[in-house]
């Protein structure tokens, strides 16, 4: 029950919202579950403490039989961080997104993300991860299409096709697995690969076409084509959730996959994943690097930033999934405030153009400041919470003798630096040109819920800098248990 | 429309589909069928009397808002899944009730009946409201 | 027969991907259909195929003997999927209908804008 909450709580939303008809008591409402949804995880913080890994069996049929539900600490952290990011979007949506959408279902449809995010952080099995994808991909289906703006509808359709067609590789990797081993338990499918060390390669088939669908999902090197062609399109409160939860939950399975499956395999995947780590981190901080549209730089630098936690899934020891855990939390926050900080942009001037904006600083010095915590935090500057994932990232990655990627990371970040100095630049700092004045209908009422969410995850940011060793603490004992497969099958499948 | 055999037969087997889908939808916790299959066998029913007699006349039958018996539907679903934990069990077993009953003779029942029943009513909704939908962009609603 | 149907699965694939090389978006989309139901396949195929055998236990009978009855999980998975795709078809359709209606094109190559910078 612990554990079913998080999935009770956004259906029970959902059920309500159908039911209900008037737009403003089904904003409160949302406001009232995303509340409820965050308290709860953060319940979960200190159970998890306490009892390591929380296993649920649903409707009591015992593990590798029956739907399973695991959370251990890495999953806990991910649930909290999405509650937390969920909590402050919606807050922020109830301002920021026009009435029109939020009359045909916006916060029905961030639930169904939400609801498929819990999903996938706490699946046991592997086909359950599966249809908790697919509950989270069909809401953001129409909610990048929510709208139904020109260039909204382009986005949706690169994005939907290239969405369906890595579900597809995940559900015949999934076919083919379990053909050849018949389970699908994660934790019942990792011991019987131990058992079958000998001929894995059988199994490479299957693992690679999962590997792919995750590596989709989460906008890895050679297949990341979707992601800066859609996530720029839709409103920015929606840009900021996906950007915030969905490459991530494709990040978190990536992991948690390597550490159950893959590593039998290492001499073969590590080489993979620290290629196409660093590729996505080289190539995606180039191509930031030429645009000119706010929300599609940070769009690229997302891949960029998802290559720093597969580099560190790399390396492969307790100190580098440390690392990666941090970073990846870390990006979360940092990159949700930056794109509401992207947000208020478009709401004051209706452009998220660079070359049109300007003088934002002087606008109005908080938001100004948001911006600064968010892309400094992103490039990783020494207070913030960036810094120290990347001084984990480097250093466990030079401690594992991987110097040369390493030090690929660290010019990484150079351009990092370079291309959100640009953003802070062109949109806060210099004059606006005067030639480009256009008509945007100013917008009379205080932005002060969308400042609320912004000053929030800003807070959050600078926390993390500051607190930095508890939470690696509380990191590294989740890279213990996720470098320690037997314990995870342990729990789940009950001592043997 | 007023063809006066094909609205009668329409109505008819429109009834007929319906008992049916219930049909489908009480053998399915043993037997082939269940909510899923009897949602969309009830579904044909209404695709075919609605396009003799358009949408408009369906949304007439449903009454409520196709909506709203998706929301039932989900409410049904909750049910099923909570009942359990009240009772001290994990979440979504299946709680059984056997008795006997006058004229019925021993009867079955249990939650995962419930839960059947909100996936029927839920998809029925949403596969209607789809065709309704799609029925209106294409003015085919009198 | 695991030949025929493998072979068969082959073959949609490869009319999949053909079809979703196309430039006319409604040829995709269809095209995503046709590499689904292959899908749905291969997880048909993976649980063993057995002849006359469903999956289920007949009445009064305490124990049945594995190898005469089909794997019934794969079933159930297949139904799961075609669940999911029946919910993204209607969307997807309703989607490039839409499409349609704003920008009067199904040509893939005009769906640039959104690319470039």
């Amino acid at each position: 029950m612990i554990l079913f909450a998080l999935l009770l709580i956004p259906f029970t939303y959902l059920m309500l919202a159908l039911l209900i008809k008037k737009a403003g008591i089904k904003k409160r409402l949302a406001i009232l579950f995303s509340t409820l949804n965050l308290l709860w995880a953060m319940a979960l913080v200190p159970i998890v403490q306490y009892r390591e890994i929380i296993v649920v069996q649903m409707g009591g049929w015992s593990a590798p039989f029956g739907i399973s539900l695991v959370a251990d600490r890495f999953s806990v952290l991910m649930l909290l961080v999405t509650a937390f990011i969920f909590f402050l979007i919606t807050v922020y949506a109830t301002q920021s997104v026009d009435k029109a959408r939020r009359k045909n279902g916006h916060f029905f449809f961030t639930f169904g993300i939400l609801m498929g995010v819990n999903g996938s952080f706490m699946a046991g099995d592997l086909f359950n991860l599966y249809v908790w994808f697919e509950v989270m991909l069909m809401s953001s289906f129409i909610l990048v299409s929510l709208g139904g703006e020109r260039k909204q509808l382009e986005g949706s359709i690169k994005y939907l096709i290239l969405n369906l067609i890595s579900s597809l590789f995940f559900v015949a990797g999934i076919g083919l697995l379990y053909g050849k081993l018949g389970s699908l338990n994660l934790a019942d499918l990792s011991q019987k690969m131990e058992l079958a060390r000998a001929n894995l390669a059988v199994l490479n088939p299957a693992l690679i076409l999962i590997f792919v669908g995750f590596s989709i999902k989460g906008a890895l090197f050679p297949f990341f084509f979707w992601l800066p062609a859609s996530y720029h399109t839709p409103p920015p409160a929606v840009s900021a959730l996906f950007a915030g939860l969905l490459t991530k939950v494709g990040i978190y399975s990536l992991i948690r996959f390597y550490t159950l499956f893959l590593y039998y395999d290492a001499g073969f995947w590590q080489q993979v994943v620290l290629w196409m780590g660093a590729l996505s981190m080289v190539i995606g901080v180039i191509a930031a690097s030429s645009q000119y549209d706010f929300r599609k730089i940070l769009s690229f630098h997302i891949i960029s930033q998802v290559g720093y936690v597969v580099i560190a899934l790399g390396f492969f020891t307790e100190a580098a999934l440390t690392a990666a855990i941090f970073f990846l939390v870390h990006n979360m926050l940092s990159k949700t405030n930056a794109f509401l900080v992207a947000g208020w942009v478009h709401r004051e001037k209706g452009t998220l153009n660079l070359k049109v904006l300007g003088d934002m600083f002087k606008k109005s010095p908080v938001w100004g400041i948001l911006f600064f915590i968010s892309a400094f935090s992103l490039a990783g500057l020494p207070p913030l919470s960036g810094f120290f994932g990347k001084y984990l990232v480097l250093q466990s990655g030079i401690e594992a003798g991987y110097t040369g990627v390493a030090m690929l990371a660290l010019f990484v970040g150079l351009f990092t630096l370079f291309s959100m100095v640009k953003i802070w630049l062109e949109v806060f700092w210099k004059k606006q040109p005067e030639d480009s004045a256009m008509e945007w209908p100013v917008n009379q009422k205080p932005a002060h819920w969308m400042l609320f969410s912004s000053l929030a995850l800003g807070t959050a940011i600078v926390a993390m800098g500051l607190w930095a060793a508890p939470i690696a603490e509380y990191c590294q004992a989740a890279a213990q248990d996720l470098l320690n497969p037997s314990k995870y099958i342990e729990y789940v499948l009950g001592p043997s | 429309m007023n063809n006066i055999i094909l609205e009668k037969i329409a109505l008819l087997f429109l009834r007929g589909i319906a008992l049916m889908s219930v049909f489908l939808l009480l053998r399915g916790h043993n037997s082939p069928g269940g909510g899923f299959i009897g949602a969309i066998v009830l579904a044909i029913g209404f695709i075919f009397y609605g396009i003799i007699f358009g949408s408009d006349r369906i949304e007439r039958i449903l009454y409520f808002n196709t909506r709203i018996w998706m929301g039932i539907g989900l409410g049904f679903v909750l049910l099923a899944a909570v009942w359990p934990v009240f009772l001290g069990h994990a979440p979504l077993t299946g709680l059984w009730y056997t008795g006997n009953w006058p004229l019925l003779g021993e009867i079955h029942l249990g939650t995962p009946l419930i839960f059947d029943t909100g996936i029927f009513i839920g998809v029925a909704g949403l596969i209607l409201s789809v065709i309704i939908t799609i029925m209106e962009v294409l003015k085919w609603n009198t | 027969m695991e030949y025929i149907i493998a072979i068969f699965i082959g073959l949609l694939y490869a009319c999949g991907v053909y079809l979703v090389l196309r430039r006319s978006i409604v040829k995709v989309i269809l095209g995503v259909f046709v590499l689904s139901n292959a899908t749905n396949l291969i997880i048909f195929l993976s649980g063993g195929i057995t002849r006359g055998g469903a999956a289920f236990i007949p009445e009064g009978a305490e124990t049945v003997d594995p190898a005469t009855i089909s794997d019934p999980l794969p079933q159930a998975l297949i139904l799961t999927a075609i669940v999911i795709s029946l919910g993204i078809s209607a969307y997807i359709l309703a989607l490039k209908y839409r499409y349609f209606d704003v920008t009067g094109t199904h040509d893939l190559d005009q769906l640039k804008n959104t690319d470039q910078r």
